[in-house]
C-alpha cells in the first residue's frame, strides 16, 4: 500500500506547519489576522474576565464616536465597545443576544450607538448584518480558529513580502510599498459606499422592537439608546434624496418610538457643520470622538446616577 | 451545493457510506436520488424540468430506434423539444432585448413581454448530453437503451450534471449498465483527481478571483500593464476553475467506479488555435464538431463553405455559454483565429522536430502567441457588456498609464502561473492526470502536503461558485 504513507506524511507535514505557527503566535513572531472569528473571541474573553457592567453595542460609529476609556473614566464604571462592522440596530441586536448567550453573566447597563443609517434595512447595514443574524440562534456558534496556520496568513505575507521586496525595492521605499501590496486591499469610493447606507431609506421600527424584545427576554432592565451626529452636509443630502422621511423626521420617529418602548434615548444627533470633527460624513474623528463623549458622559451619568436608568 | 462547500464533503460521505453495500441496480437508483437531491439543492423546481426532459429523451431514443418511418419527424421533434426548453430559459429574453431596439428603429413598437424566470443552472450541459444520446440513437451510433433507470442515472449524474463533461451516451452509459468494480487503484486516483481539483479551485482561481474582479471594475482607469496581468490572471482563473471542476468530476466518478472522460488536456500549452481547442473543454468541442459542424459539411464542400461552418460552430459555441453579445463575439473572435490558421498554415498540425533547439524556441513562441490570442478572447467572455470589453482594450491598445508600481503585479502572476505550471507540467510530460501516483511516496507525500498548506493559506473567505455553473 503506497497511498497510506504517503497520507501520513503530508498529514504530518500540515501538523507540523500548524504547530509551527502556534509557536510563532505563542513566541510573538507572527500575529494572528484581524477576523471576525477573533473580533468575537476577543470580546468573549475580553467579557469573560473583566466583567464590565456598561455594554455599549454598535458599528465603526460607536468604534471611531467615543471613547471608551474617557467614557469609562468620566462615570467610574467599566465600560466595553463592542463594534462589529457594518451592523444595523437589528444586526446589534443580535450581537448583544450573541454575547448574553456567550457568557455567564449579565450587563447592568446596555447601550445600542447608531447614527441614522443604521435603522435603514434596504442599506449597506442590512447585508452585512445578515452575517451577525446568522450568529444570534443558539447554533450559530462562531467559528472557532480552525487552523492556526490560516490566522496568521496577513503576518506570513506581510513577512514574505518583506523578505521579497528587499530584492527589488529601495529601504526607504519599504514602507509604502508594503502600505500598497497589504494582503487585505479595501478600496472605498465614500461617495458610493455612503449612497449604499441610505439606499432606498425608510425607518425600520422593527429593528428597535427586536433589541427591546432582546433585552427584555433577558431581563435587561431598561436598554438604552445613544444616537450619534452626522456632519451637516449629509443631513442636507439625506433631506434632499428622501424628503418624506428628513433627518428630523427620523429623530422625531426615534424619540416616538423609544418613549413608546420604555427605551432610554440619549439624543446626541444634532448634524454638526464642523467637518474637522469628522473622518467622512458619518463617522467621527479623533477630536470628534472627544467631543461626543464630553457630550455623552454627563447626560449618561445622569441617566445612570439618577436611578432613571433602572425603574 | 457547491463542490467547495461542507454540505458537499458531507452529502458525498453518506452516499458512499452506503454506496458500496448495493448491487448495481441499486447503486443507480441511489444515483437518481442523490443528483435530484444534489440538483434540488440550488432549487427544487429545476427537479421537475430535468425530470420532464429525461423522459422526452427517453422516450424519444426509444422511438428513434424502432425501424418506423416518422424517425424523421420524431428527431426533428426531439431537438426541437430541447432547444425549445433551452431557448425560453436561457435565450428568449436575450433575444427579446435585442429585438426590440432593432424593431424600433424601423418604426415599430410590437409588445414583446420579459420573461420574469431563473436560469436552470447547467442546463446548457445536460440538455447538450441528452440531445446527443438522441441523436446518436438516430444515427444508428448507440442502441436505444430500454432501461429507464440507467438512462435516468446517466442524464441525472451528479458529478457533472451542473458544468459537464458533457459525456456521450457510448462512452457513458454502458457503464450505468453493469456491475462497477471500484479497486484501491480507482480511489487512490479519484481523491488525488480531487486534491488536484480543489486545488485549482481554492487555491489558484478563488485567491486570484479578487485581484480579476478588481482589475476588471476599474478598467476606464487602470494602467495598462494591470489590464494586461488582470487578462493574464482571468486566463489563469478561468482554467484552474473550469478544470478544477472537471477533475472533481472525474475524482467523485473514480469513487463511484465511473470512468469520466478527460475535458481539459493542458490547453494553455497548445501551441497553435486548432490544437488549443482539442485541448480545452473537450467534450463541448467534439460535440459541436461530431453535431454541428460535420453535419453542416465540415471542410468537405469547399474552401469558402469550411470557413462559414467554422465561424457558424464557433459564434454557436460563444452562444451557448451565454445569452450575451460579449459570449458571441468570444465565439466570433475564435471563429476567426480558426479560419486565420487555416488559411496561414491550412490547418497543418506540429510538425516540428522537438529534438532541434530551434524548433523548439518556435514552439515555445507559438505557445506564448496562442496563450495570448486565447486571453485577448477572453477579455470579452470574462468583461459584463461590450462597452466594458471595448474600454479594457482601449486602455491596453493606448497604452494608458506607466509601468510605475507594475513590478509586483508581474511578480504575482509569475507566482500563480508557477502554481499552475507545477501541477501541469508533469502531468503533460507523462501525459497523465495521475502520474503523480507513480513517484515515491515520500516526494507524493511532501507535494500533498504543500498543496494542503497552500490552499489553507490562499482559500477565499467565502465559497466562490464555479464560473461554469452561470451557463
Amino acid at each position: 500500500m503506497k497511498m497510506p504513507r504517503a497520507v501520513i506524511l503530508c498529514l504530518c507535514l500540515v501538523f507540523t506547519a500548524e504547530m509551527a505557527a502556534l509557536m510563532m503566535v505563542r513566541t510573538g513572531r507572527l500575529e494572528q489576522d484581524k477576523s471576525l472569528q477573533k473580533l468575537l473571541a476577543d470580546n468573549v474573553s475580553c467579557l469573560q474576565q473583566k466583567r464590565p457592567p456598561l455594554w455599549l453595542v454598535g458599528n465603526s460609529g460607536l468604534e471611531f464616536g467615543i471613547d471608551q476609556k474617557q467614557l469609562s473614566k468620566d462615570l467610574g464604571l467599566a465600560a466595553i465597545s463592542l463594534c462589529h462592522g457594518g451592523a444595523t440596530v437589528r444586526g446589534s441586536a443580535a450581537m448583544l443576544e450573541f454575547y448574553l448567550k456567550e457568557v455567564s453573566y449579565k450587563p447592568e447597563y446596555v447601550m445600542l450607538v447608531v447614527s441614522k443609517d443604521d435603522f435603514n434595512p434596504n442599506g449597506l447595514g442590512a447585508r452585512t448584518s445578515e452575517t451577525y443574524l446568522r450568529l444570534m440562534p443558539w447554533w450559530g456558534k462562531y467559528k472557532k480558529n480552525y487552523s492556526w496556520l490560516r490566522s496568521v496568513r496577513g503576518s506570513l505575507y506581510y513577512k514574505t513580502l518583506t523578505l521579497w521586496s528587499r530584492v527589488f525595492v529601495k529601504k526607504e521605499d519599504l514602507p509604502s510599498w508594503r502600505e500598497k501590496y497589504q494582503l487585505i486591499k479595501i478600496d472605498i469610493d465614500q461617495q458610493e459606499f455612503t449612497r449604499a447606507m441610505m439606499n432606498n431609506y425608510i425607518f425600520d421600527s422593527e429593528g428597535l422592537i427586536f433589541f427591546s424584545e432582546i433585552c427584555r427576554h433577558h431581563g435587561l432592565k431598561n436598554p438604552g439608546i445613544i444616537f450619534l451626529p452626522i456632519t451637516a452636509d449629509y443631513a442636507a443630502w439625506h433631506n434632499r434624496e428622501f424628503p418624506a422621511m428628513t433627518y428630523p423626521t427620523i429623530r422625531n420617529r426615534l424619540r416616538e418610538m423609544c418613549r413608546a418602548l420604555g427605551i432610554t434615548l440619549i439624543d446626541l444627533g444634532d448634524p454638526l457643520a464642523n467637518r474637522d470633527l469628522f473622518r467622512d460624513l458619518f463617522h467621527l474623528s479623533p477630536q470628534g470622538s472627544q467631543y461626543a463623549t464630553g457630550l455623552l458622559s454627563p447626560k449618561l451619568s445622569s441617566v445612570i446616577h439618577a436611578g432613571r436608568y433602572f425603574k | 451545493m457547491l463542490y467547495n462547500s461542507l454540505e458537499f464533503a458531507l452529502f458525498l460521505l453518506a452516499i458512499l457510506t452506503v454506496y458500496y453495500c448495493f448491487s448495481y441496480r441499486a447503486q443507480n437508483v441511489l444515483l437518481i436520488l442523490a443528483s435530484y437531491f444534489f440538483y434540488g439543492w440550488w432549487d427544487w423546481r429545476f427537479c421537475g424540468l430535468l425530470f420532464f426532459l429525461t423522459l422526452l429523451n427517453y422516450f424519444s431514443a426509444l422511438a428513434l430506434h424502432s425501424e418506423t418511418p416518422q424517425r424523421r419527424t420524431y428527431l426533428c421533434i426531439n431537438i426541437t423539444g430541447n432547444l425549445a426548453v433551452l431557448g425560453v430559459f436561457k435565450y428568449y429574453n436575450f433575444f427579446i432585448e435585442s429585438l426590440a431596439p432593432a424593431l424600433s428603429h424601423l418604426g415599430l413598437h410590437p409588445y414583446l413581454p420579459i420573461l420574469h424566470i431563473i436560469l436552470p443552472i447547467g442546463i446548457s450541459f445536460y440538455t447538450f448530453q441528452m440531445m446527443g444520446y438522441t441523436i446518436d440513437v438516430y444515427k444508428g451510433r448507440f442502441p436505444a437503451v430500454r432501461d429507464f433507470i440507467s438512462v435516468a442515472a446517466y442524464m441525472s449524474f451528479f458529478p457533472q450534471l451542473l458544468a459537464g463533461p458533457i459525456e456521450r451516451a457510448g462512452r457513458m452509459l454502458p457503464q450505468f449498465q453493469k456491475p462497477r468494480s471500484v479497486d484501491s487503484r480507482m480511489v487512490s486516483s479519484g481523491l488525488l483527481l480531487m486534491l488536484i481539483g480543489f486545488f485549482k479551485k481554492i487555491a489558484i482561481a478563488d485567491s486570484i478571483s479578487p485581484e480579476v474582479d478588481s482589475v476588471f471594475s476599474h478598467a476606464a482607469t487602470a494602467p495598462w500593464p494591470e489590464l494586461v496581468g488582470g487578462l493574464w490572471l482571468y486566463t489563469i482563473q478561468i482554467y484552474c476553475d473550469f478544470s478544477g471542476y472537471t477533475d472533481i468530476a472525474r475524482g467523485v466518478g473514480r469513487l463511484l467506479g465511473f470512468e469520466i472522460m478527460i475535458n481539459f488536456n493542458h490547453p494553455y500549452f497548445a501551441a497553435n488555435i486548432g490544437e488549443f481547442w482539442r485541448r480545452w473543454h473537450i467534450s463541448l468541442s467534439t460535440w459541436l464538431r461530431d453535431y454541428l459542424y460535420i453535419p453542416l459539411g465540415g471542410s468537405r464542400e469547399g474552401v469558402f463553405k469550411t470557413y462559414r461552418n467554422l465561424m457558424l460552430t464557433m459564434v454557436l459555441c460563444g452562444l451557448w455559454h451565454g445569452a450575451n453579445w460579449t459570449f458571441v463575439t468570444w465565439g466570433a473572435l475564435h471563429g476567426m483565429y480558426l479560419c486565420g490558421y487555416r488559411l496561414l498554415f491550412g490547418g497543418a498540425g506540429d510538425n516540428t522536430s522537438r529534438t532541434l533547439p530551434a524548433a523548439r524556441a518556435i514552439k515555445l513562441c507559438s505557445i506564448l502567441l496562442t496563450f495570448n490570442l486565447v486571453a485577448l478572447a477572453w477579455l470579452f467572455f470574462r468583461a459584463p457588456g461590450m462597452s466594458e470589453a471595448l474600454i479594457y482594450l482601449q486602455g491596453i491598445i493606448l497604452l494608458r498609464g506607466s509601468w510605475e508600481n507594475c513590478l509586483f503585479y508581474f511578480w504575482r502572476i509569475v507566482f500563480y502561473i508557477a502554481l499552475v505550471l507545477l501541477i501541469d507540467i508533469p502531468q503533460y510530460l507523462h501525459n497523465n492526470h495521475t502520474a503523480m501516483l507513480e513517484w515515491p511516496w515520500v516526494l507524493r507525500g511532501l507535494i500533498y502536503g504543500s498543496m494542503i498548506i497552500f490552499m489553507i493559506l490562499l482559500a477565499s473567505g467565502n465559497e466562490i461558485p464555479f464560473i461554469y455553473f452561470q451557463f
